[in-house]
């Protein structure tokens, strides 16, 4: 009994590798170099992110910076649609308040497709 | 494995269930699709809702009732405003309405020789004489008048005759009174004097639209109550041949006790908490500045006539031939049905559609079918 529990283990020792790597997706076991050019990568993109940001706040003309457009609280708004002019004027009316606001409107429409104006 | 199949059907189902979503009907899938999510306590912040559901949705408490001096009420008529208004509290900006008025051939009138109908009277008048003039012109199976059978297109009817569909509190109908009798032995005299033609009448086809606008736009009948959207269908379907004066808009004949109408509200509510977001939102999409855009242009859709009384002269300047539509909303009777299920609404809607067609094509006495549409009408709101 306890010699077949002893070649079970073994078996499973053998195949936890392979099935580990045979799990991962292709290149999951990345050479060490690549691993390091993906990390500067991250690293960059990291660095790039605040710079966009500053961006997006502009200035008014007394100089206060207005708070970046959808960083606000999210109100979710439920319509029901009938035809693509209705659908479509609601969401070109959702677009324009969530340039011009933090506030975001997250809008479902019900009825009809979205995208169709 | 039971998830496995899930996300199969899933796969396999999300194209039909995309392809689904047509234009019909939107409205009764965007309602159960919100009372589920309801049930799941996963209500939107901000829900659309027409007049014909609102209650419902109150009486489950579902909704919040909302600040008057937060949205310019002095801009929208106390009309609209009350399909919306249960115990004294608001509970929905209206956005759009959409009454009944009448569609008139004027050209054929005007060839018979016939002015527009303005009252009860003159319908019956007219509508007679002109059936058989036309009959005796070669269109034999002209009628003047094509008439549904559909609870709501009665109504105006009742209400004209100055009839008032609840008690006090709701708890019980009046459709058994003076007026009642009235309106339907008015609406019995257009069949029988030959004024009038009933379209539909199966259930559940409700009223028969598609052959009742298909008719006037073959020329069988010159007149019919119609709504804004099947005046767009009109106006597509008759092409090249459509004049303002081919499809003209008049307010309905006015009855005994005045001038009315119904319209279908809609209207932006508030199920999430009343907070200053939610409010900013729900204050955005019910403005002047907002519905304006709806008022579009002469190619758009005339069904979405703006709430806001400041709009009225933009949106008849737009769209000068259904000025009929926006102008009624000085007599919109306000039609909310009481807070019971969409299933007690629909068995009595059903119920007051057999009666009707009992009435017009079976001869029925009014009296006798006031009686019985009075009873099961109890009966419904008291479960």
């Amino acid at each position: 009994m306890l010699r077949s529990r002893s070649i079970i283990l073994l078996l499973l020792l053998w195949l936890l590798p392979l099935v580990v790597v045979g799990c991962g997706e292709e290149g999951a076991v990345a050479p060490v170099e690549e691993a390091v050019e993906e990390r500067e990568a991250v690293e960059e993109e990291v660095v790039e992110e605040p710079l966009e940001e500053e961006e997006v706040v502009e200035e008014t003309e007394e100089g206060e910076a207005t708070v970046p457009a959808g960083t606000g609280e999210t109100v979710t708004v439920f319509v029901f649609a009938d035809d693509p002019f209705d659908a479509g004027t609601l969401e070109q009316v959702v677009e324009q308040f969530n340039q011009d606001n933090e506030i975001t409107i997250e809008l479902e429409i019900q009825g009809i497709a979205r995208g169709a104006r | 494995m039971k998830l496995r199949w899930l996300l199969i059907l899933l796969t396999v189902c999300t194209p039909f269930l995309l392809i689904d979503c047509t234009y019909s009907s939107a409205s009764s899938a965007a309602y159960n699709e919100l009372g589920a999510r309801a049930a799941a306590g996963e209500m939107p912040d901000v829900v659309f809702m027409d007049g014909l559901r609102i209650a419902e949705f109150v009486q489950q408490g579902l909704l919040q009732p909302l600040p008057r001096e937060r949205f310019a009420l002095e801009d929208i008529p106390e009309s609209l405003l009350a399909h919306f208004e249960f115990e004294g509290e608001l509970y929905a900006i209206p956005r759009d309405y959409q009454p009944l008025a009448l569609l008139v051939n004027g050209e054929l009138l005007a060839a018979q020789g016939f002015e527009v109908p303005a009252d009860w009277e003159s319908l019956l008048a007219v509508g007679t004489a002109l059936t058989f003039a036309e009959r005796e012109a070669g269109n034999e199976a002209f009628s003047a008048i094509g008439l549904t059978t559909g609870f709501y297109n009665y109504l105006p009817f009742f209400f004209q005759a100055g009839g008032q569909l609840y008690g006090p509190e709701q708890e019980t109908l009046q459709l058994e009174s003076e007026a009642g009798l009235a309106s339907l032995q008015y609406y019995a005299d257009l069949v029988n004097q030959e004024a009038a033609t009933v379209i539909g009448g199966e259930w559940p086809e409700v009223g028969g639209y598609t052959t009742l606008l298909n008719r006037f736009v073959e020329g069988s009948i010159a007149m019919a109550v119609v709504n804004p959207r099947m005046y767009d269908l009109v106006r597509a379907d008759l092409g090249e041949q459509f004049s303002a004066e081919r499809a003209r808009l008049v307010a309905l004949p006015a009855g005994p006790a005045g001038q009315a109408t119904v319209a279908n509200v809609r209207a932006f509510a508030l199920a999430g908490e009343p907070t200053e977001a939610n409010l900013a939102v729900l204050e955005h999409l019910t403005s002047a500045e907002v519905l304006r855009r709806w008022v579009g242009d002469q190619e758009t859709p005339v069904d979405y006539i703006p709430a806001r009384l400041s709009l009225q002269d933009a949106w008849r300047e737009v769209h000068p031939e259904v000025a009929a539509f926006s102008d009624s909303v000085s007599f919109v009777r306000p039609y909310t049905p009481p807070p019971v299920s969409p299933g007690a609404m629909a068995e009595f809607d059903r119920l007051a559609q057999e009666q009707l067609i009992a009435v017009l094509q079976q001869g029925l006495a009014p009296q006798a079918a006031l009686s019985e549409l009075q009873a099961a009408g109890n009966r419904l709101l008291g479960e």
